[in-house]
């Protein structure tokens, strides 16, 4: 049985006072797992990523990353993991090259071979055009793979991407998702956010399907046709629906005790 | 017409108005920016009283040049104020190319009295200070200043609409050369063998700079000077009209993305990396070495290299061009240059600016650090020395450019503020920047806190140091060595701080 890669517990987490972003969230995924993170807009998982790379903490719950809870060591588990956020933010000033580089100084790679190291991630992702071009003159598509080829930069036993897809040509996503599959093949494990299921079921071993901030059902496609009792021709899609669709299903009012000022009727 | 002006304006200055520390911020602000107002008006003021005729003309002349060169470059980009919701609703309704140019013009108008105007009325008391009528003499110029930015407003749009109707045309390579030309001059100030100077040419500036000078000293106004400038007036208004009402609705852009005060990130991101884009081929010369150096030295170099690339640099260029410009000229009149040099404390003001600009373009990339599983100390340590690196480089240019241009020579006191001020400063604003997160509204308490606190504590450090070395009574060897001293005590000590904060630091 492999290691557990992430494992989250009843993770609450709330944005001021009105909005819940996760109400006890659970789900596990384990060593060389690929694992889709599906759900609606605002369903939490971009809060769940967070919480796992160390930008947000967890209202209550345990999360362990690679074995490390992250609330009592914020640090050392990061050394092991990868991270491409939505939309990323880089330094639109620095060329290609210097931002790889830039990385890998940050990530505490030797400096001798970081050059190396930075040639063969650009080579790998077509950018070796653009090595001394500023991040400015890229397009969404190449900033999307320089993005990534940053996160991979240090060979990381976890990377977890949020909606890594999104803005990148077919061409792009195809490379993208071959470059996902090899990470797997390795040995590590990648934990992926994306709406877009055709690349859930297509790419991930499992997938989690997030609704309200709660994990709604994780497990191999297989595995959740069964638990909706769905045909084997019946797609990800159309689980996806059926399972957010019971998770909306209104919870049956319980009686409520009657305050002194109610209004009766 | 007046709808419109009245919606830009509303758009415009609505965000400094509302909020929970409405007006304050923005009456702060303008006291910050009057004071210095007041301090270029007597800069200019007391060279004029010292200096001859010709250099009075050249003087003024320069500062006129200084505003048709502001007016060109504006005039370069968009020129004409919009917003995004103009171009759907106001522009495809029934609206004369004229009226909407007459409401922009006033919106301009409108905009530089209300930001700029109570600095402009103090640096035109600045000049008139002490003299005889003075009060009657102060109105005489604004008067003058107010037919000036009427000038120049007309001159942009004349550019914007021969931009936009005749394409084909070298119309921004004509107003480059009118740039370059305009400011030509202005070099005789600093050499005063060099063959052009303001008096006697029939540019506008002369004529505007003729009468200003006429008036200061009290003599009788030239029909040269008043036939310079109101000729230009005259020909440029009939220009405006002859044009004016050329359709060129199809060329105009939205530019006015956000109130005064407020930062459009979206738009302000794009148009950052335009600029870093379109710089990149020069800029890119100087390489970020990511496989040599100490973990601290690298942040210090990564930082140089960002002001560099992303266009900071150019932008605290012109500010010290433009704060530092009265002290020169002041200066240039003058055997000493301590009092100027010790005014190059308003440097610490671009060192706020700057912290404010990582704070909106900056701050966000800062996620790669964070989940790297590194600690943020040495970006923060690195983001402090390239702070102060840069700005004593600038100081210590300064100070050598003052010395060659005055007659006297300076003193080790004169030089302690310039060298000690940027250090209290990059380390305060750094040090806040690991605290305080500046939102991208309208005048935030936390953007003017940044901005005043960098600035005091700048000034304070900079006088506090100058009064301990003073106090020694040590020969100018020690005085040196106790300098160089405090500034390694003041490094060390904010190394350790901005380390310990940003400990704390969250994204």
């Amino acid at each position: 049985m492999p290691n557990i890669a992430v494992s989250i517990e009843g993770v609450h987490k709330s944005y001021g006072t009105t909005v819940q972003a996760l109400s006890g969230l659970s789900l596990a995924m384990f060593e060389g797992e690929i694992l889709g993170l599906i759900g609606p807009n605002g369903a939490g998982k971009t809060t769940t990523i967070k919480i796992l790379v160390g930008l947000l903490e967890a209202d209550s719950g345990t999360v362990k990353v690679l074995g490390t809870d992250i609330s009592k060591d914020h640090v050392t588990y990061k050394e092991h993991l990868g991270y491409m956020p939505e939309a990323p933010q880089l330094p639109d000033y620095l060329t290609c090259s210097e931002f790889l580089g830039y990385i890998g100084r940050i990530r505490g790679l030797p400096k001798e071979g970081l050059e190396a190291r930075v040639h063969e991630l650009l080579r790998g992702f077509d950018l070796t055009g653009k090595t001394n071009e500023t991040i400015a003159t890229l397009s969404k598509g190449m900033r999307a793979k320089l993005a990534y080829a940053a996160a991979t930069i240090h060979n990381p036993k976890l990377l977890i991407l949020d909606e890594p897809m999104i803005g990148i040509d077919p061409a792009g996503q195809h490379q993208l998702k071959e470059r996902i599959a090899e990470v797997s093949k390795a040995g590590g494990s990648v934990l992926v956010s994306t709406h877009q299921l055709d690349t859930a079921e297509r790419l991930c071993t499992k997938v989690a399907i997030i609704h309200h901030g709660r994990n709604v059902a994780t497990g191999t496609l297989e595995s959740l046709r069964q638990q909706v009792h769905a045909g084997a021709q019946q797609t990800l899609e159309e689980i996806f629906l059926k399972l957010t669709e019971e998770a909306q299903q209104p919870e049956i009012e319980m009686p409520r005790r009657r305050g002194f000022f109610s209004r009766r009727g | 017409m007046s709808a419109l002006l009245r919606y830009k304006l509303l758009f415009f200055f609505g965000p400094s108005l509302r909020g929970k520390w409405a007006p304050a911020p923005l009456i702060a602000l303008e006291l910050l920016f009057a004071l210095y107002g007041f301090g270029i008006g007597a800069g200019i003021h007391a060279a004029i009283k010292t200096g001859s005729n010709l250099f009075g003309i050249n003087i003024l002349g320069t500062a006129f040049a200084s505003g048709m060169s502001f007016a060109f470059i504006w005039a370069l980009g968009p020129g004409v104020t919009a917003h995004a919701s103009e171009l759907d609703f106001v522009l495809t309704s029934p609206v004369r190319p004229r009226e909407y140019l007459i409401s922009d013009m006033l919106f301009q108008f409108g905009s530089i009295t209300i930001t700029g105007g109570l600095a402009g009325m103090l640096a035109i008391a600045g000049l008139v200070y002490g003299l005889p009528n003075a009060l009657l003499l102060m109105g005489e110029l604004l008067l003058l200043a107010a037919a000036f930015i009427l000038f120049i407003l007309m001159v942009i749009q004349i550019i914007v609409v021969l931009k936009i109707r005749y394409e084909k045309l070298p119309v921004r390579s004509l107003v480059v050369v009118l740039l370059v030309l305009s400011l030509l001059p202005a070099a005789s100030l600093v050499s005063p063998d060099f063959p052009l100077n303001f008096s006697g040419l029939p540019l506008p500036q002369t004529g505007f700079a003729e009468i200003a000078n006429d008036l200061l000293k009290g003599t009788a106004l030239s029909a040269n000077s008043l036939a310079y400038a109101f000729g230009w007036l005259a020909a440029i208004a009939l220009s405006w009209y002859a044009v004016s009402d050329d359709y060129i609705f199809h060329g105009i852009r939205p530019t006015l993305s956000a109130g005064f005060g407020q930062v459009d990130l979206s738009q302000r991101m794009l148009r950052q990396r335009r600029l870093t884009g379109a710089l990149g081929g020069l800029t890119t010369r100087v390489r970020l070495r990511t496989d040599t150096g100490t973990e601290l030295g690298f942040m210090t170099r990564f930082h140089l290299i960002r002001v560099w690339r992303d266009g900071s640099i150019l932008f605290v260029l012109l500010l010290i061009v433009l704060f530092t410009a009265p002290n020169f000229i002041a200066s240039s009149s003058s055997s000493s240059a301590g009092g100027s040099v010790s005014s190059l404390q308003i440097l610490t003001l671009p060192i706020a600016i700057l912290a404010l600009n990582w704070s909106y373009y900056e701050r966000d990339n800062l996620w790669t650090v964070v989940t790297a599983g590194r600690s943020v100390k040495s970006y923060f340590k690195g983001l402090m020395l390239s702070m102060a690196t840069l700005f004593i480089v600038v100081s210590g240019t300064l100070v050598a450019m003052l010395e060659y241009v005055t007659t006297g020579s300076l003193s080790v006191q004169d030089i302690i503020v310039p060298i000690i001020s940027p250090l209290f400063a990059s380390a305060t604003a750094v040090a806040l920047l690991t605290r305080v997160k500046i939102l991208p509204g309208a005048f935030s308490p936390a953007m003017l806190l940044v901005l005043l606190v960098t600035v005091a504590v700048g000034f304070g450090g900079g006088f506090l140091v100058l009064a301990l070395v003073s106090a020694s009574g040590l020969a100018p060897a020690g005085m040196l060595a106790e300098t160089v001293a405090a500034a390694v005590v003041i490094v060390y000590l904010a190394e350790a701080m901005v380390g310990k904060l940003a400990e704390g630091f969250k994204l």
